[in-house]
């Protein structure tokens, strides 16, 4: 029976690229989907990638690093990505630009092109968060070059696992197979 | 530019102070915070990081690049000025991390220095009220599962005591705080703030193991 049901509906599965500015909370949402768990985690040289499933999807979710000089190392994870979580500290208005520009060079790429947008609007328990309209606006996400894109901003909380499941809820019923 | 400021940057490194991390004093720092001025080991970066921008932000000395404004603050500050801000009232009883410490003696420390600025202010900083009572999981002697104690820990009395019921008068224990040793043991009983007290009783030696939900009662 369990056989002919995954027949049927498919264990599906979806390559995730999550890309941020440093500690914007990458690794933190990566392993508390994972294991549950809200770890320390030390900033990320290099990259982790992990697979989760959830309602029958198998998501393999890389994480790359995001301090300033390993971000060109992005572009050599960006073929076969079929979804960009983008990881943004809700926190850090300081550097809410910085994180528009990184986005709009990421999704512009030729090889971005088809991919589906899920923004984490992450550290949402912090004083002073912006809000997930706030972020929408600042990214930049409803100029006109990303209007066809198909985004979504998702307020969350890795920490507590706040709103993270939604996205890949969110994530899942947008890939188109 | 950004060459010039690069090297500006790794000159402040030799000068004394600067060449140990500002928390725990492990050698060679590869991270600053450029809210505080400090120079910083990957562990401690890693929960100044943790804590939030609010408090401190955090760059990576190779791994990022640095503007002029920058490296000025770090300038101007540095871990020496810094401790004699944020270090100023600290009791000379009170234990700082080293470089092997674990992660909770680490984070309740960064937090009262930076966050709650317990040594800047002393007055209301909680090692100072001399009575506190709380809640610890502690492990059975014969069956090893863990359940909720009382514990009280007093002053004047010089005491730690716990109770099995939370209306009992009379405590299950009584230890004298000049007999007790603690150990921080994340690994021993597989919880981060997992502890094992031992003290002496009647010639004998007694060890029990407890942990708390959060860091900050354990420390």
């Amino acid at each position: 029976m369990g056989k002919i049901l995954s027949k049927i509906f498919g264990n599906k599965e979806m390559r995730i690229l999550m890309l941020g500015l440093d500690a914007a909370g990458k690794t933190t949402i990566l392993y508390k989907l994972k294991l549950g768990q809200s770890v320390t985690t030390i900033p990320t040289v290099g990259f982790n990638v992990e697979t989760v499933t959830y309602k029958n999807v198998k998501f393999s979710v890389w994480d790359v690093g995001g301090q300033d000089k390993i971000r060109p190392l992005w572009r050599h994870y960006y073929t076969g990505t079929q979804g960009l979580i983008f990881v943004v500290d809700s926190a850090d208005r300081d550097r809410i630009d910085e994180a528009r520009q990184e986005l709009h060079k990421i999704v512009n790429d030729r090889e971005m092109r088809e991919v589906i947008i899920l923004v984490f609007a992450n550290k949402q328990d912090l004083p002073d968060a912006m809000k997930p309209q706030e972020i929408q606006d600042k990214l930049g996400l409803t100029m006109t070059s990303l209007r066809q894109r198909n985004w979504y901003v998702q307020p969350a909380c890795a920490t507590t696992g706040d709103g993270l499941f939604e996205g890949l809820t969110w994530l899942m019923s947008n890939h188109k197979t | 530019m950004s060459e010039s400021n690069r090297r500006r940057l790794f000159e402040l490194l030799k000068i004394n102070g600067n060449d140990i991390c500002a928390d725990c004093d492990h050698e060679s720092p590869e991270w600053a915070s450029i809210t505080l001025g400090v120079f910083l080991c990957t562990q401690c970066a890693s929960i100044h990081r943790k804590i939030g921008i609010h408090v401190s932000r955090i760059k990576s000395l190779k791994l990022d690049n640095w503007d002029q404004s920058q490296v000025i603050i770090m300038e101007e500050n540095g871990n020496i000025l810094s401790k004699k801000l944020y270090e100023k009232h600290l009791p000379l009883y009170y234990r700082k991390p080293h470089p092997n410490d674990s992660h909770v003696v680490r984070e309740q420390w960064i937090r009262a220095k930076y966050e709650r600025k317990e040594f800047v202010n002393p007055c209301d900083a909680s090692y100072t009220k001399g009575h506190m009572e709380g809640y610890l999981w502690k492990r059975g002697r014969e069956d090893g599962k863990f359940l909720l104690r009382k514990f009280v820990l007093n002053e004047t009395e010089g005491t730690l005591k716990y109770y099995v019921k939370q209306t009992q008068k009379m405590p299950k224990t009584s230890i004298r705080i000049a007999l007790l040793n603690m150990n921080f043991c994340p690994n021993k009983i597989a919880n981060p703030n997992g502890m094992q007290l031992t003290w002496i009783k009647d010639g004998f030696t007694r060890s029990i193991f407890v942990y708390s939900e959060s860091g900050k009662v354990c420390h």
